[in-house]
C-alpha cells in the first residue's frame, strides 16, 4: 500500500524549516543562524547514471536532532557523505554558516564529526585511547579531551572496557566507543549513521541521553536511521527520504496528524503464512517478515479485532495487537514499505 | 557532572603550527593502530635485513666475490627501507577498504598530508632499524669494508620518501584491494629479482637494464652504494634526480587520489 503525505503530514518539502524544534542550542537566534547546516537542491548522480540524491533541500539548526529516515538505498548515506566531503555533489550546495562545504571539503572535515555505518578502525587501540586520540585529532586540547573522555566513558557505562583493545570489544560496545570518539570533541555538525546498531536497549537510552547533550551543547545533530521507532522518540524533526528524494519533513507529531482518528493493527503472522486478503476497512498495510501492520479507522476497531481473531483461529496468525498509530504508519504511507526493524523493537 | 561538549565555535585550524600538532597526533594514531603488527614489522625488518644478507651468500659456492658482496651489502638496506612504505602501507589501505573503515579514515579532521607524513616517519624508523641490522649482518658475514658517509642521510631520507610516496599513491589510487595487494607484491618481486639492486646491472639483459633506467629502484641502489659502499659510483646526480622525479610524481598521484571525491 502506498500513499502520499497529506497537507498536515509533516512539513511540505521546499518550505522553510525550523519551526517546532526549539532546543537548548537554539536560544540565541544569531548563533543558530551562524551554525545552520543548509543543503539546497542537492543532486548526486553516480557514474553509471544512478540517481542517489535528486534535489534534496533541508536545513538543520544548532541544538537540533534531525532524523534522516528512509529504507536502505534511499540516498541517506550518499547525502551525509557529501556533507562530510567524501563525495562531490553533481549539483546543489551545502553550507555550514558562512562555509561552502562543497568547495572546501577540508573545512567540512574539521567542522563535521562523522560516525559512519561501519565500525571504526580501533582493533589495536584501547577504548579510552581511541576516544582521546580522536579528540586530539579533532583539535581539542589535551586536558579537555581527557576530561570529556572520562565523562563519556562514565555516561555510556564503558568503564569495564576502558583499557580493552578494540579487537576484544563486542559489536555494541565498539559502536559506543565509536560514538564517544565522534562526540568527544564534536564539530558544529555531528552526523551519526545508524549509531545504535548492535547496542543493547539499556545503553541505547544512555546513548540517546548523550546525543541530546551533544545537541544541547550547540551541535546540529544529523541522525541517519531506518529505524522508525528510534527516530520517533529521539529526533526534534525528521525527513523521510526515498529514491533520492525528500518526501516529507516535520516533527514526529506532525507526521501523525493525518492519522489521529486511526489505529494500527499489528498482526504477527505464523512463519510461512502467505499474505492474508485485506478486508475493505484496512486503509493501508505493509508486511515485513512475519509482521503485518494495518492502519484502520478508529470506528472499525471492533471489526478489525474480529478479523484478526479469525486469522489466529485459522492458524494464519499467532497474535495481534491494536494501538495508536505511530510514525511507522506515516512512513508506510509515504514509502509504501515498513521499517526494516522489528516493529516491537525498543529505542 | 557531565559538561556540555561544545561551548563555542570550533576554530578552523591552518598553518604550520596546527599542521605540526596534527602530524604528531596522527603519528600517535598510526603507531597505536599498528600496535598488533609492530612485532610483525620488527620480524619483517630483521628477516629482510639479516635474512637476505645471509641468504644471498648461499648463491655462491665458497666465498662470495667482492663485487657481489658490495652489491648485497648496499642493496639489502634498500629493501629494508622500502618494505614498510611500498609493500605494507598500500596493504593497510587496501585492508581499510575491505573493512569499510576507509571512509572514516578519510573523514578524519587532520590534514591528509599528516597521515602520509606519519607513515613516512614510521617507514623511516622501521627502515633504518632494518638497515642497521642488515649492515651489521653484512659486516659480520662477509667482513665487508663499508664506508658510511654523511650522504647516507639524504640517500636514506629520499629512498624512504620515494617508496612511501609510491606506496601511498598505489594504496589510494587503486580502489580494488585485491589489485593493490597484487601490485605491491609484484613490485617487491620485481625489485628483488629483476632490478640491479642486489646484483650489478651488467648481469642483466640489456633490455631489462633499459627498463630499470626509468624506474626508481636502480637509482636507489646507486645513491645508497655511493653513500656507504666506499667505492666510486657513477651517475649519482642523475640517480638523485630520477628518485626526486619519482617522489614528486608519486606525491602528485597520491594527492589526486586522496583528495578525489567521486
Amino acid at each position: 500500500m502506498d500513499g502520499s503525505p497529506g497537507p498536515d503530514s509533516g512539513r511540505p518539502v521546499g518550505t522553510s524549516p525550523g519551526d517546532g524544534a526549539m532546543t537548548a542550542g537554539m536560544d540565541d537566534p544569531e548563533r543558530a543562524d551562524r551554525w545552520s547546516l543548509t543543503v539546497t537542491d542537492l543532486r548526486k548522480v553516480y557514474r553509471r547514471g544512478v540517481v542517489a540524491n535528486d534535489g534534496i533541500s533541508l536545513r538543520v539548526d544548532p541544538g537540533e536532532v534531525y532524523g534522516l529516515l528512509g529504507p536502505n538505498g534511499a540516498g541517506k548515506t550518499t547525502l551525509v557523505k557529501q556533507v562530510i566531503g567524501l563525495l562531490k555533489p553533481t549539483s546543489g550546495s551545502i553550507r555550514l554558516g558562512p562555509h561552502d562545504l562543497v568547495a572546501r571539503p577540508s573545512v567540512a572535515r574539521q567542522l563535521c564529526s562523522f560516525l559512519p555505518q561501519a565500525q571504526l578502525p580501533i582493533d589495536a587501540l584501547h577504548a579510552d585511547e581511541a576516544i582521546e586520540l580522536t579528540g586530539l585529532i579533532r583539535g581539542g586540547d589535551a586536558a579537555s579531551v581527557r576530561r570529556r573522555t572520562g565523562e563519556l566513558i562514565d555516561a555510556l557505562e564503558l568503564g569495564t572496557w576502558r583499557r580493552t583493545l578494540g579487537t576484544r570489544l563486542s559489536g555494541g560496545v565498539r559502536r559506543l566507543v565509536g560514538f564517544a570518539m565522534v562526540t568527544v570533541c564534536p564539530g558544529a555538525v555531528v552526523i551519526l549513521d545508524e549509531p545504535t546498531n548492535d547496542v543493547d536497549p539499556l545503553r541505547r537510552r544512555l546513548l540517546w541521553d548523550e546525543i541530546r547533550r551533544v545537541a544541547g551543547g550547540g551541535a546540529a545533530v544529523v541522525l541517519v536511521t531506518h529505524n522508525v521507532l528510534e527516530a520517533e522518540k529521539a529526533v526534534d524533526r525528521l525527513a523521510i527520504v526515498d529514491h533520492g528524494r525528500l518526501l516529507a519533513e516535520g516533527t514526529p507529531s506532525s507526521f501523525k496528524v493525518e492519522s489521529r482518528d486511526q489505529l494500527r493493527l499489528h498482526v504477527m503472522l505464523r512463519p510461512g503464512a502467505g499474505d492474508p486478503e485485506m478486508p475493505p476497512f484496512v486503509l493501508r498495510s505493509a508486511r515485513t517478515g512475519n509482521n503485518l501492520v494495518a492502519v484502520i479507522a478508529e470506528a472499525d476497531a471492533g471489526t478489525a479485532i474480529g478479523w484478526a481473531r479469525t486469522l489466529v483461529d485459522e492458524g494464519i496468525a499467532e497474535e495481534y495487537a491494536l494501538g495508536a498509530t505511530t510514525l511507522e504508519d506515516a512512513y508506510i504511507a509515504l514509502t509504501g514499505r515498513a521499517s526494516l526493524d522489528d516493529v516491537n523493537g525498543e529505542v | 557532572m557531565v559538561t556540555a561538549p561544545l561551548a563555542e565555535m570550533p576554530r578552523l585550524r591552518s598553518g604550520p603550527g596546527d599542521w605540526l600538532r596534527a602530524y604528531v597526533v596522527m603519528t600517535r594514531w598510526t603507531v597505536a593502530s599498528l600496535r598488533l603488527f609492530i612485532p610483525l614489522l620488527v620480524v619483517i625488518e630483521i628477516l629482510t635485513g639479516v635474512g637476505f644478507v645471509l641468504g644471498f651468500g648461499l648463491f655462491f659456492h665458497g666465498p662470495a666475490p667482492s663485487r657481489s658482496v658490495l652489491y648485497i651489502s648496499t642493496g639489502v638496506p634498500i629493501i629494508t627501507l622500502y618494505v614498510v612504505g611500498l609493500i605494507f602501507l598500500p596493504q593497510v589501505v587496501a585492508q581499510e577498504r575491505l573493512a569499510h573503515t576507509y571512509d572514516y579514515v578519510q573523514s578524519m579532521a587532520a590534514p591528509r598530508s599528516t597521515r602520509f607524513a606519519a607513515w613516512y616517519s614510521l617507514n623511516l624508523v622501521a627502515g633504518v632499524f632494518g638497515m642497521i641490522a642488515s649492515l651489521v649482518a653484512a659486516s659480520l658475514r662477509y667482513g665487508v669494508d663499508l664506508r658510511v658517509t654523511p650522504a647516507v642521510v639524504p640517500a636514506t631520507l629520499l629512498i624512504c620518501l620515494a617508496s612511501s610516496a609510491l606506496g601511498f599513491a598505489i594504496g589510494h589510487a587503486v580502489s580494488l584491494p585485491m589489485l593493490t595487494n597484487i601490485l605491491s607484491q609484484v613490485l617487491n618481486f620485481f625489485v628483488i629479482g629483476f632490478s640491479p639492486v642486489c646484483f650489478p646491472p651488467d648481469q642483466m639483459p640489456a633490455w631489462l637494464v633499459s627498463v630499470n633506467q626509468g624506474l626508481p629502484f636502480a637509482s636507489m641502489s646507486i645513491v645508497m652504494r655511493s653513500a656507504i659502499g666506499g667505492v666510486p659510483v657513477s651517475g649519482v646526480a642523475g640517480a638523485y634526480a630520477v628518485l626526486a622525479a619519482w617522489t614528486g610524481a608519486s606525491l602528485l598521484v597520491a594527492v589526486a587520489a586522496v583528495m578525489r571525491r567521486s
